[in-house]
């Protein structure tokens, strides 16, 4: 019963979630391993569509450099325009940037991750620029 | 129990973390020919009685199982869509078991556990098919 205590609390509290916040929230699965360590390819996230964002955050966005696809990156920049440069928080991609992003183009920003269990937590902004 | 509450909590989307820019080439064959080796591999492994041959095959499975698991990842991750497992609602448990068992060959030289691996990814290329996976994601031959 131990084993399912966590995965079970963290449906209860999703669905608490989802219950208060409609459409506020959405699920997003990580593929691949430029956020790391923060976060890890197969983390399952909940994202906040209304967030307010700023530098150190990590949002969800369509990529600029093909629209059907979805990123998951870190806000590193602010233009004067408004507009966002991502980078990632893994070492093997220091200097490497996406953007400019058009803030109409982020979906929302990571706010917890519920899978797996054992690192269940906020995802908290960085103030860390490795991009 | 746990497999249903990951069932309900799966997330719908996928945020790539990926730094490069996808080709768009999705088949499910680069899995399977993968693990074909690994069942091969497993078949020479237990018909041969010389160890240093044996100790090359257990090297040899190990890799190509790692390769097997890799494909299976990136069908997964980046050719399926959220309207793919509304047609398919066990899509995600068919991945998730098919990358587990890829783990479970890697560790194994039980030639059931390839076979079973083999018949995921077979599961994985009748959903690709189904949602259009040859006409929209590889190369149609010139004439």
């Amino acid at each position: 019963m131990r084993r399912l205590g966590l995965p079970l609390g963290a449906a209860l509290l999703f669905l608490g979630f989802g219950l208060i916040y409609g459409r506020r929230l959405m699920r997003v699965a990580v593929s691949g391993h430029s956020m790391e360590p923060s976060l890890r390819d197969g983390d399952w996230l909940v994202v906040d569509r209304r967030a307010r964002l700023g530098v150190g955050d990590v949002i969800v966005a369509t990529d600029p450099r093909e629209n059907s696809r979805v990123i998951i990156k870190r806000v590193v920049a602010l233009g004067t325009d408004q507009t966002l440069q991502l980078g990632s928080d893994h070492p093997a991609h220091a200097g490497e940037q996406i953007g400019p992003v058009n803030p109409k183009e982020v979906l929302g920003r990571a706010w917890l991750r519920y899978w797996p269990p054992s690192r269940a937590g906020l995802v908290r902004p960085s103030s860390r620029r490795c991009a | 129990m746990l497999t249903f509450v990951r069932r309900v909590l799966a997330p719908g989307a996928t945020a790539h973390a990926h730094c490069d820019i996808p080709c768009g080439v999705y088949d499910p064959q680069q899995a399977r020919i993968e693990a074909e080796s690994c069942y091969k591999i497993i078949q020479k492994y237990n018909d041969s009685a010389d160890e240093l041959f044996r100790t090359r095959c257990i090297a040899v499975k190990e890799e190509r199982a790692e390769l097997t698991k890799h494909h299976i990842d990136v069908m997964w991750h980046d050719y399926f869509k959220p309207e793919h497992v509304e047609k398919f609602p066990d899509l995600h448990e068919v991945c998730w078991k098919a990358s587990k068992q890829a783990s479970q060959v890697k560790r194994t030289t039980d030639i059931a556990e390839a076979q079973k691996l083999l018949d995921l990814i077979d599961k994985i290329d009748m959903m690709w098919r189904e949602t259009g996976g040859p006409s929209t994601t590889r190369m149609q031959a010139s004439a």
